[in-house]
């Protein structure tokens, strides 16, 4: 039913020794969660039969902990980025950007499969995606300056969210509609928990198929857009 | 936390989060958690405000010594779980 920690034993008043030494460990795969790295070959060449070429950039932060100690860091584009992105400055309706956040294990699990399943809907649908982007040290406003360099209409990140106690390995997909540089978070809609024990692969292609085709008919994102797709999931 | 609960109790507060073993798993925190409250209250001598107490006896799950539910599930949440 649910792997929330009801129903504890005890001893006495307090936690039994078996869940305390659970919880121990859990804690422990968050915090090494945040500090893993992301194996960008592995995920290049995992990723290779779906965008051609894979696009690999890196944010204002030189290493991991800077990274974690300066958000604002990993919100801008290395100085060397634009140049990479340049060549393929193109008009897209879409960019896909993927960045460990604080779960590289989460994107190196889940970006591939949704995307998988995500590409086939919008390509018949004629959506314009424009080659993957993937970022080291990377904020979900970084999308921002990546979706403007390459002028795609609107940007998706997929990125490692903070890890939970109950899941190191969440995925979280962030939309956002013609991104400038006073777009703010009330200006993305979020489609969190992707994972096999959350939000499905299918189900969250599902949910961002019908949020960027949402986007792209209203020309908005943000608090003004809403996730209807569970409504027409009931419908149907 | 243990530590800073434990502060917190021996200076008085009254108020403290209880999430089901101290994971908020909605929001991916860690707080304290009902079996903290407990310990707490064993540790300090402390009891419930009295309209809480007194829905505990009358729901089962305290005993005359203040102790939260010490043997089987109180009958009426039996009931309520599936076979």
């Amino acid at each position: 039913m649910t792997t929330a920690r009801i129903g504890l034993r005890r001893t006495g008043a307090s936690l039994a020794t078996g869940p305390m030494l659970d919880f121990q460990l859990a804690r422990g795969r968050a915090r090494d969660a945040v500090r893993e790295p992301l194996d960008e070959g592995r995920l290049i060449a995992e990723l290779a039969g779906l965008s051609d070429p894979v696009l690999t950039v890196s944010s204002a932060a030189e290493d991991r902990q800077r990274y974690l100690m300066r958000p604002d860091l990993g919100r801008r584009l290395a100085p060397g980025a634009e140049a990479t992105l340049a060549p393929h400055k193109d008009g897209y309706d879409v960019v896909f950007v993927i960045t460990a956040g604080l779960s590289a294990r989460a994107v190196q699990a889940h970006a591939r499969p949704v995307i998988a399943c995500l590409l086939p809907a919008l390509r018949a649908d004629h959506w314009r995606v424009a080659p993957l982007v993937i970022v080291r040290y990377g904020r979900v406003a970084v999308g921002d300056a990546i979706a403007t360099t390459l002028l795609a209409a609107c940007v998706a990140v997929l990125i490692g969210e903070r890890p939970g106690l109950s899941a190191p390995d969440s995925m979280g997909a962030y939309l956002t509609w013609q991104p400038r540089a006073d777009t703010t978070d009330a200006d993305r809609n979020c489609i969190s928990n992707i994972r096999p024990e959350g939000i499905g692969y299918n189900d969250a292609a599902f949910k961002l198929a019908h949020m960027l085709r949402a986007m792209r008919a209203r020309r908005l994102s943000g608090v003004q857009l809403k996730d209807g797709s569970d409504r027409l999931l009931l419908d149907r | 936390m243990d530590m800073l609960l434990a502060l917190l109790v021996a200076a008085g507060v009254n108020f403290v989060m209880g999430v089901p073993g101290a994971d908020d798993i909605m929001l991916g925190y860690q707080s304290t958690s009902f079996h903290d409250a407990l310990v707490m209250r064993d540790l300090f001598g402390r009891r419930p405000a009295p309209e809480f107490e007194a829905w505990l006896g009358r729901q089962g799950l305290m005993d005359a010594a203040n102790r939260i539910r010490p043997s089987s599930m109180p009958g009426r949440f039996r009931a309520l779980l599936p076979a």
